[in-house]
C-alpha cells in the first residue's frame, strides 16, 4: 500500500511539472492579450483574456497544492528547523491576516499564553503554511462572529501514545477557532482527505481546492505533531495543531523511497516525448541563408523565438533536446544558436561545451536564454550573450539583432596588453591571421585609452605592467558598464598564487576572465572568444587546437566515485570510465559514498544516482556539500527520469550537473571532461 | 592480511550455496556467497576475485547476463567463470555460457568429483 502511494506521489510530482510548463505559457500569453497592446481588442475580448489569466492562475495554484501534497507524501520534503520566537510568530500571523479580517469585517483575536516559552524550534515555512491554511479556512467559512488564534503550552490532549508528542519535553498547541458553519461529526475525518470537503457542494460555494487540510495534516506529521478537530455544525470549528516545542523528527516513519527500477516500471511514459515538433524552416534552407538553431524545450517559447529569428531574416531550426540540437548543429552549421539551459536530456551548458569544443562548431555565436542567473558561467564558457527569461520582446529583439550583426563576416578586434616587447610580438605572431586585427599596447593607461576609444571583441592581459598592476586595470575595466562583458584572458607564464587566483575569481563575477599559462591554450581561448572559424586558421594552428581537444588528458588517471544502489549500473559505468583509464571507486549507498569522499583527498568527481533506498541522492549531496572542503567537488547527478523538476531538485541539492539515465557514454565522458578541466 | 584467493559462489538458493561450500571448503581459498546478481557484483566491486561459480538460472538477472557484465569490464574480464545448471536439458544454455566466456560447465546435482 505504502509503495503504491509512493508511485502515485512520484507520478503526481512529475505530471504536475509537466502541467505547469504549458500553463505558464497560457498565463503569459493571456496576460499579454489582456494588456491589449495593439489596441485592437474589444473590451469584451480583453475581459475574456483576463478570465483566461485568472482561471489559469487558479489552476496553477491547484497544481502547486497537488505537487505539495505529493511531495510530502513521497517523503521528498525536508524539514529545516530553526528557532522561532513566539513574538515573531504573533507578528507574522497578525500581518498576514489583519487585512483579510478587515475585508470580511470579522474580529481577529490573537491570544498568546504568558506561560509559553520564549520560542519554539520548528520549520518556519512549513508552520506558516499550516497556519495559513487553517486561518484561510476559518475566515472563508465564517460569515459572522470571530476568528481566534490561541497559542499555549499543554501537557495533554493529543492522541494517546503519539510517537513524538508523548515523549516530548514540551508541547504547544496553536488553535484556530471560528464561529462558522461547522463540520458534522461524520464528515470530520473526511475533511482531512485530499479533494474532500464536508459537503460536495462546498467547493462551489466557498472555492478552494480541498487540499489545504490534507496538506496541513501531512505537514503537521512531518513536523512531529498532529492536527485535531472539534466542531459543532452551526456553531463553529476549532482546529488544534499540536507541536513539540523542539522539533526532533517526523511523527510517522518515512516511506523509504522505492528503487529506481521499480519507479520506472510503475510510471507510464509521460507525454513529453510525443510533443509535436514546432514546424520550422529546415526544409526551405538555401545555400547562403543565415540559419538560427533554437534549442528550447518549451514549445510556445520556441515559437516566440522562431518568430523573432524570422523577423531578423534568419531561417529557424527548432530542437527541444540537447542531443538532437548537437546533431542539427553539425548538419546545418547554423549562423547562430539560441540555447535554453534546462533541457530534458542535458543541461544547456553541456550543449554549449560540445559546440565550443568541436572545431567545426566552435565559432558559432551562442546566445543563452534561461531563467537561471548564471551569466558569468555562460559567458566564461564562450557564450556570446546571456539573457534571463522571461525576457521582454524588446530585449529579445535587441539580442537577435546583435547576434545577427556579429554573425556577418567581419574583422575581429583583439587587444593585447603586454609590456615586454618581445613577448608581445610572440603573442601577435601566435594569434595573428587575416581574420583578426590586433592592437598591442604596453601599459595599463594605454590599454584603458584603447578600450575606451573603440570596441574590442577580446583582450589578452599580462598581469605585470609598468604603470599599474593587472588587477588595478581589471578593476577599472569592471567599473565601466560598456566594458563589463569584454572577455579578458589573463596570460601569465607563472602559476598564480592562491591569493591572486581568488582575487581574479571575484572579478570574474562581472567580467569574463580566464587565466592561461601556455601558448596553445591562449590560442584556444582567444579563438573561442573571438568566435574564430577553426577551419579557416592556418594549418599549424589548427593542428595545435586539434591536439589540445582530441586528448583524453582530462580523464586519465583521475579518481572518480560512482554511487548507485544497483551494482549493475556501477559495473556498466565503471567499464566505460576504466576504458578511459580513469580510476573508479564505488559505493552502493549514500553513507558509504560520504565515507569514501572523506577518505579520498584526490577524488576528482562523483557520479551520483538519485534514487537510492534509505538515503537518496539528494540527501547524500546535501550532506556532502555541508562540508566546506567538498563545496567545489564536481557531483554529477544521474536522474532516472529526465524531468524538469528533478533536474532543478538535483541542482538545488548541490549537484554540479546532471545526466539522464540511461547514461549515454559519450555524453558522460564529455560532461566529465567539462568538470575535470576546471 | 588474508592472502587466500577469493572464490565467489553465486546461487539464488541458499541451500545450494551451503552444498557448494561443503564441497569446495579448503584452507587454500576463501568462499564468498552471493544470492543474486547484485550481491555478486557488489562482491566483485569490493574485492579481488580469483574465480566464480555461477548458477545459470536466477531470478531478476540470469547468470548469463551477469557473466556478460563481468566479461565486459576490463578489470574483471579475466576471471574464470564456472557455470552451474540445474538440469542437463540445456545444450543451448551451455553454448551461450561458453559464448560469454565460461571456462567450464557443471550440471547439478554437483558432486565433489565433478
Amino acid at each position: 500500500m505504502a509503495l503504491t502511494s509512493k508511485y502515485k506521489s512520484e507520478f503526481l510530482a512529475n505530471i504536475s511539472h509537466e502541467l505547469r510548463t504549458p500553463l505558464n505559457s497560457i498565463l503569459i500569453l493571456g496576460q499579454q492579450l489582456a494588456e491589449n497592446a495593439g489596441r485592437n481588442l474589444s473590451s469584451k475580448q480583453v475581459d475574456f483574456a483576463r478570465n483566461i489569466h485568472s482561471a489559469g492562475t487558479d489552476l496553477l495554484n491547484l497544481i502547486s497544492d497537488i505537487l505539495d501534497l505529493s511531495k510530502i507524501e513521497s517523503g521528498t520534503v525536508t524539514v529545516e528547523a530553526e528557532e522561532i520566537p513566539f513574538a515573531i510568530l504573533h507578528d507574522v500571523v497578525e500581518r498576514s491576516f489583519r487585512h483579510v479580517a478587515e475585508s470580511k469585517n470579522l474580529p481577529f483575536r490573537l491570544n498568546f499564553d504568558p506561560a509559553l516559552p520564549r520560542s519554539l524550534t520548528c520549520d518556519p515555512k512549513r508552520l506558516q503554511q499550516i497556519l495559513k491554511n487553517l486561518l484561510s479556512n476559518a475566515f472563508k467559512f465564517t460569515a459572522e462572529g470571530q476568528v481566534t488564534l490561541h497559542v499555549r503550552p499543554v501537557t495533554e490532549g493529543w492522541t494517546p501514545g503519539h510517537r513524538v508528542l508523548s515523549h516530548a519535553p514540551g508541547v504547544v498547541t496553536i488553535s484556530v477557532s471560528d464561529t462558522g458553519i461547522g463540520i458534522p461529526p461524520d464528515k470530520q475525518r473526511l475533511v482531512f482527505e485530499a479533494f474532500q470537503q464536508a459537503d460536495s457542494g462546498t467547493g462551489r460555494k466557498y472555492g478552494g481546492t480541498g487540499l489545504g487540510l490534507a496538506i496541513s495534516r501531512e505537514l503537521a506529521t512531518l513536523l512531529g505533531g498532529e492536527i485535531r478537530l472539534v466542531s459543532t455544525p452551526g456553531e463553529g470549528s476549532t482546529f488544534t495543531l499540536y507541536l513539540p516545542v523542539t522539533y526532533t523528527g517526523p511523527a510517522a516513519p518515512r516511506i523509504a523511497p522505492a528503487t529506481a527500477q521499480a519507479i520506472d516500471a510503475a510510471l507510464p511514459a509521460l507525454p513529453v516525448a510525443h510533443e509535436e515538433a514546432v514546424p520550422d524552416d529546415r526544409e526551405s534552407i538555401q545555400p547562403g541563408d543565415p540559419v538560427m538553431l533554437i534549442v528550447e524545450d518549451d514549445r510556445h517559447y520556441a515559437r516566440v523565438l522562431l518568430g523573432l529569428a524570422r523577423e531578423k531574416g534568419f531561417k529557424g531550426i527548432v530542437s527541444d533536446r540537447g542531443q538532437t540540437a548537437l546533431a542539427l548543429a553539425h548538419q546545418y552549421l547554423p549562423t547562430a544558436v539560441s540555447l535554453d539551459v534546462f533541457l530534458p536530456d542535458m543541461l544547456g551548458w553541456t550543449v554549449l561545451d560540445h559546440l565550443k569544443r568541436d572545431p567545426a562548431t566552435r565559432h558559432i555565436p551562442v546566445q543563452i536564454i534561461t531563467v537561471e542567473e548564471e551569466r558569468p558561467h555562460g559567458l566564461a564558457h564562450g557564450a556570446f550573450a546571456y539573457l534571463v527569461k522571461p525576457a521582454t520582446t524588446q530585449a529579445l529583439e535587441r539580442s537577435f539583432e546583435r547576434i545577427k550583426t556579429f554573425a556577418q563576416p567581419h574583422m575581429k578586434h583583439l587587444l593585447v596588453v603586454e609590456d615586454n616587447a618581445i613577448e608581445s610580438l610572440g603573442i601577435v605572431e601566435l594569434l595573428g591571421h587575416t581574420d583578426i586585427q590586433i592592437t598591442a599596447v604596453g601599459s595599463g593607461a594605454e590599454a584603458l585609452a584603447a578600450l575606451r576609444e573603440r570596441a574590442f571583441d577580446c583582450c589578452v592581459l599580462d598581469l605585470r605592467l609598468p604603470d599599474m598592476s593587472g588587477f588595478e586595470l581589471l578593476e577599472q575595466v569592471q567599473g565601466e558598464p560598456r566594458l563589463r562583458e569584454l572577455p579578458i584572458i589573463v596570460f601569465t607564464g607563472k602559476a598564480l598564487a592562491e591569493e591572486e587566483e581568488k582575487q581574479l575569481k571575484t572579478m570574474a563575477q562581472s567580467i569574463v576572465l580566464k587565466d592561461v599559462q601556455s601558448p596553445d591554450r591562449l590560442l584556444d581561448e582567444t579563438a573561442l572568444f573571438l568566435h574564430r572559424v577553426v577551419a579557416d586558421l592556418p594549418e599549424p594552428k589548427r593542428l595545435m587546437l586539434e591536439r589540445l581537444h582530441g586528448s583524453n588528458e582530462a580523464l586519465r588517471g583521475r579518481k572518480v566515485l560512482v554511487v548507485d544502489d544497483d551494482a549493475r549500473n556501477i559495473f556498466a559505468l565503471s567499464s566505460a570510465l576504466e576504458n578511459q583509464e580513469m580510476e573508479v571507486l564505488s559505493a552502493t549507498n549514500g553513507r558509504q559514498a560520504i565515507e569514501i569522499i572523506g577518505n579520498t583527498p584526490d577524488l576528482r568527481a562523483v557520479l551520483m544516482d538519485i534514487m537510492m533506498p534509505e538515503m537518496d541522492g539528494y540527501q547524500t549531496m546535501q550532506e556532502i556539500r555541508k562540508e566546506p572542503r567538498f563545496r567545489l567537488l564536481p557531483i554529477l547527478a544521474l536522474t532516472a527520469k529526465a524531468m524538469k523538476g528533478d533536474r532543478e531538485k538535483c541542482l538545488a541539492a548541490g549537484a554540479s550537473d546532471y545526466i539522464a539515465k540511461p547514461v549515454n557514454t559519450d555524453q558522460l565522458l564529455s560532461l566529465l571532461r567539462v568538470w575535470l578541466h576546471r | 592480511m588474508d592472502n587466500r584467493a577469493n572464490i565467489l559462489l553465486v546461487d539464488d538458493n541458499p541451500q545450494n550455496l551451503d552444498v557448494l561450500e561443503s564441497i569446495l571448503d579448503s584452507p587454500a581459498y576463501r568462499l564468498i556467497h552471493a544470492q543474486n546478481a547484485n550481491q555478486a557484483l557488489e562482491a566483485l566491486l569490493a574485492q579481488d576475485i580469483a574465480a566464480i561459480v555461477l548458477d545459470v538460472e536466477m531470478p531478476e538477472m540470469s547468470g548469463l547476463e551477469l557473466a556478460r557484465l563481468i566479461k565486459g569490464r576490463k578489470k574483471t574480464e579475466h576471471i574464470p567463470i564456472l557455470f552451474l545448471t540445474a538440469h542437463s536439458r540445456a545444450d543451448e544454455d551451455i553454448l551461450m555460457g561458453y559464448g560469454v566466456g565460461a571456462v567450464d560447465y557443471l550440471t547439478k546435482p554437483v558432486t565433489r568429483r565433478s
